[in-house]
């Protein structure tokens, strides 16, 4: 099964493309400007009730696996070339240019809370991809570029066509004797291009008929109807709340940040701006429950 | 004023070696169902395409003669204006589809019109509940399956309010109940709306007889244009008739008169003096193969796809060395599934296969390249080259052969497939039979395989293409491989298996000789067996059911001239 959107009633869903543009940005915005690892985490699990809420768990698993294996890997490379911290936990050999392979604390703890910041970006992606409707999200697109909507648009519209080809070609090669994946590395570039090169014509082809149809169907005749959407007590809210995060993530980054990994770790707790995950705590809270009440008490839906 | 009017209009595609289209003439008034019938090549699309002037617009290329649609010169008013009159509905959905949801797409061609926003509104709910398309309106365009695909396009298109709606071939990549919808919905538009319709299509059966016109085209040129009893009339008992199968038997056994439907068929057989025969006997089924060895083997075979449903379920099947066996069952039956634990794309939650008395699996199958042929339902899949030579080359070269002997074996290849003209072209170009038939002749290059397995091999294909391809396949078998083939098509399993197996729900409902599955069913059936299985039973092929028309007809005849000799 493909990670792509599906429709499903929940709030998440039924968002106004530009409440929602506004929800993915707060969170990008709090993940991206963040510092402090417990603040990084309420906006880890504040993405983690966005998934609850939006009732995607199992289409978000294959980006939890990316970002994890993501956050595994800066986790594994960041203390072998970032040596800064007071706390050396293993001394490592001199090298020549490097200079000595220490692994600190300090380098271990970044490392994995840069990681997690990589593996929460993918998943805030992995819930746009398959919880906010492309297509309204493109409205909002094409009234800042028109063209650049509808190649995204199409683009959203053939990547699972794409991979269907391909996991097709790949088995029907199989059968045929091709070796794709067998030898080094060259011998396999070498069978694969002929692969990749038929896959690229498929897809112009591909390209190619889609022009058609779209030219039969009056696409470049001049003026396009563009579609309104009601903004509804419901997008205000999250709207609001989107913003907040967003100032909050803001307003915490500039200036000097009160959390610092280097030369040693400070205290998490321990911080002038304490007021920062609580407030990203307190504005999750109230998405989950204005989200909860929506599913749960058709009055509720109605008025907002 | 009529809607269309071509005038000695001959149109060349750029590089075009000939033209697409010969000096064609044409006329189609208001609220006409014309059906365009001819080979593949014919210039059919070609012709439709010029309807809405993606020709010369869209295609360049040389014109030379008038075409006028809807009151507007097609040259001079190019696609655009022609959008809103003119509606056309290509061939493969997955080629139309632009937006991601199904509300979007139906909006699409609208906007683009550029028509207030209540109208948009009204008219997409008015389409969405029309064509029984509002539970999928929020729904991802690539999940769904090609009929409710192409029934999208459609809605998409008669939201336009077209004045003529063109259908290029709209069913073939349909399986058969999806294509029997859509041809219904498409009458009942045409019924309920006056919609004038041009359509192409090979499935002549589920729509030759309510199409008010038949155009037959060959080579670009208008051959027939008249109404459908006439264009069985003028066939006759050709070879090659682009008739549906019932008329097509008639007109083989020299029959007059010439019904287009099934029920037609039975009501002039029940008006023969003295009736027809109270019994033909039923026909041997013939024997099947019951070699010492299995081609293909699968015991109590499960799969289950991960959070999925149960696509197999205790699945026991048989493929005797040199047999022929056919699976047949609607989408979602669990062919597709079958083929691939089959073949080892899948690996099976419970149960055996074995496969040339080996336990298939993915990384082992280069290994079973010589003995194993795969021709699969989309042929594109196949070619990694970039012409018709290299493609069998790369074959070759994958079996172990190389220089001369590889050069030799392609020329006889080409030839005996009727390849040569084509041997320099792209495949991917080619017709949808060239493509089958180059699949086909590079799969049965040298080494010839011991088991050639066909998914859908007639899918896209007009009448003449399937009879060579079942002719290349006859020809095949008598070489002694086993076939192995899923498909849709009754009458060409009618003609290609000996045994076939029919599949509902995961499992094997049926299984037994060709003869015995496929009569006395009312949509396993061909068309003949439909025909004349009330006093011959187990008739599935079109050439005994020409035979027992004949005597039929001689009998009728016969009696009539000693009537007559009677009376003087």
């Amino acid at each position: 099964m493909l990670p792509v959107y599906r429709d499903k009633d929940t709030i998440i869903h039924a968002l106004h493309p530009l409440a929602a543009i506004l929800l993915l940005a707060s969170l990008l915005a709090a993940v991206l400007l963040l510092e402090n690892p417990l603040y990084l985490a309420v906006a880890g699990a504040g993405l983690a009730a966005l998934v609850f809420l939006a009732e995607v768990s199992r289409e978000v698993r294959p980006f939890l696996r990316l970002g994890l294996f993501l956050a595994f890997l800066v986790l594994i490379v960041n203390p072998l070339v970032n040596h800064r911290g007071d706390h050396v936990l293993v001394y490592g050999p001199r090298l020549p240019v490097l200079g000595r392979l220490d692994v600190t604390l300090e380098a271990l703890v970044y490392g994995a809370v840069s990681g997690f910041r990589l593996m929460l970006v993918v998943l805030a992606f992995g819930l746009a991809g398959t919880a906010l409707n492309p297509d309204h999200l493109l409205e909002v697109l094409s009234r800042i570029s028109f063209r650049s909507s509808l190649s995204a648009a199409l683009a959203v519209r053939l990547y699972p066509s794409l991979v269907l080809e391909a996991r097709e070609m790949r088995d029907v090669q199989a059968v045929r004797g091709e070796r794709l994946h067998g030898g080094g590395r060259w011998e396999r570039a070498r069978a694969q291009f002929p692969f990749w090169l038929a896959l690229f014509q498929g897809s112009l082809d591909r390209a190619a008929n889609i022009a058609e149809s779209m030219t039969a169907r009056g696409f470049g005749n001049g003026k396009v109807t563009r579609i309104r959407r009601a903004f509804r007590p419901r997008d205000a809210i999250f709207s609001f709340l989107a913003l907040g995060t967003m100032a909050v993530a803001v307003i915490s980054s500039i200036g000097k940040s009160d959390y610092r990994y280097f030369p040693a770790l400070s205290n998490p707790l321990r911080g002038t701006m304490i007021w920062v995950p609580a407030v990203m705590a307190g504005s999750f809270s109230i998405l989950v429950i204005v989200g909860r009440c929506w599913k749960r008490w058709p009055w509720w839906r109605s008025r907002i | 004023m009529a809607l269309v009017e071509i005038e000695n209009l001959t149109y060349w595609y750029p590089r075009g070696e000939r033209p697409a289209l010969r000096d064609v003439n044409l006329k189609v008034e208001k609220g006409e169902f014309v059906l365009l019938t001819g080979p593949t090549g014919c210039g059919k699309t070609t012709l439709m395409r010029l309807l809405n002037g993606l020709v010369p617009h869209f295609h360049g290329g040389c014109l030379r003669g008038k075409a006028r649609v809807c009151d507007m010169d097609v040259v001079s008013s190019g696609p655009r204006p022609l959008s809103a009159r003119v509606g056309m509905v290509f061939q493969d959905p997955e080629d139309q589809l632009v937006s991601t949801t199904v509300e979007k797409e139906v909006r699409f061609g609208l906007e683009n019109a550029g028509l207030p926003s209540p109208v948009i509104a009204k008219r997409v709910e008015e389409m969405l509940a029309g064509m029984g398309l509002s539970r999928l309106r929020r729904s991802f365009l690539p999940e769904l399956s090609g009929g409710e695909a192409q029934k999208v396009i459609l809605a998409s298109i008669l939201a336009l309010h077209p004045e003529i709606l063109v259908l290029d071939e709209p069913t073939s990549q349909l399986d058969p109940l999806s294509a029997e919808e859509l041809l219904t919905l498409v009458r009942r538009i045409h019924e309920e709306t006056g919609t004038t319709v041009i359509m192409s299509e090979h499935r002549l059966e589920r729509c030759f007889h309510y199409a008010s016109r038949v155009i037959h085209l060959e080579r670009g040129s208008v051959l027939f244009d008249g109404t459908p009893e006439e264009a069985a009339r003028w066939w006759g008992g050709r070879e090659g008739a682009f008739l549906p199968p019932v008329a097509r038997v008639f007109a083989r056994a020299g029959w007059k008169e010439i019904p287009l439907t099934v029920n037609q068929a039975r009501l002039l057989l029940a008006a023969l003096e003295p009736g027809p025969p109270e019994s033909c006997g039923r026909p041997h089924a013939e024997e099947a193969l019951s070699g010492e060895g299995a081609s293909v083997e699968a015991r109590d075979l499960w799969y289950v796809y991960p959070a999925g449903p149960e696509a197999l379920r205790g699945i026991d099947l048989r493929v005797e060395d040199k047999g022929h066996l056919v699976i047949m069952g609607e989408n979602g039956a669990g062919k597709s599934t079958l083929l691939r634990c089959l073949l080892g794309l899948l690996l099976p939650t419970r149960g055996k296969v074995s496969l040339l008395g080996w336990k298939p699996n993915r990384e082992r199958l280069p290994e079973l390249a010589s003995r194993l042929a795969y021709c699969p339902q989309n042929p594109n899949t196949y070619f990694l080259s970039s012409t018709v030579r290299g493609e069998l080359l790369r074959t070759l070269r994958l079996r172990g052969y190389r220089g001369a002997d590889a050069e030799a074996l392609i020329e006889g290849q080409l030839r005996s497939f009727g390849l040569e003209g084509v041997s320099e072209r792209n495949p991917r170009d080619l017709s949808s039979g060239e493509k089958e038939k180059l699949v086909l002749a590079s799969s049965l290059l040298p080494p010839t395989p011991e088991l050639l397995v066909l998914d859908e091999p007639t899918r896209g294909m007009d009448y003449r293409s399937k009879e060579e391809v079942l002719e290349i396949l006859r020809m095949h078998g008598e070489g002694g491989s086993t076939v192995l083939a899923v498909t849709h098509d009754v009458e060409f399993a009618a003609n290609l298996a000996e045994r076939v197996a029919l599949m509902g729900d995961g499992r094997i409902i049926l299984e037994g000789p060709t003869r015995n599955v496929l009569s006395d069913s009312l949509f396993f059936a061909p068309q003949v067996n439909r025909l004349l299985n009330d006093f011959c039973p187990g008739i599935i092929r079109e050439g005994e059911a020409v035979s027992i028309l004949k005597t039929l007809r001689e009998r009728a005849e016969g009696r009539k001239e000693r009537g007559a000799e009677t009376c003087s």
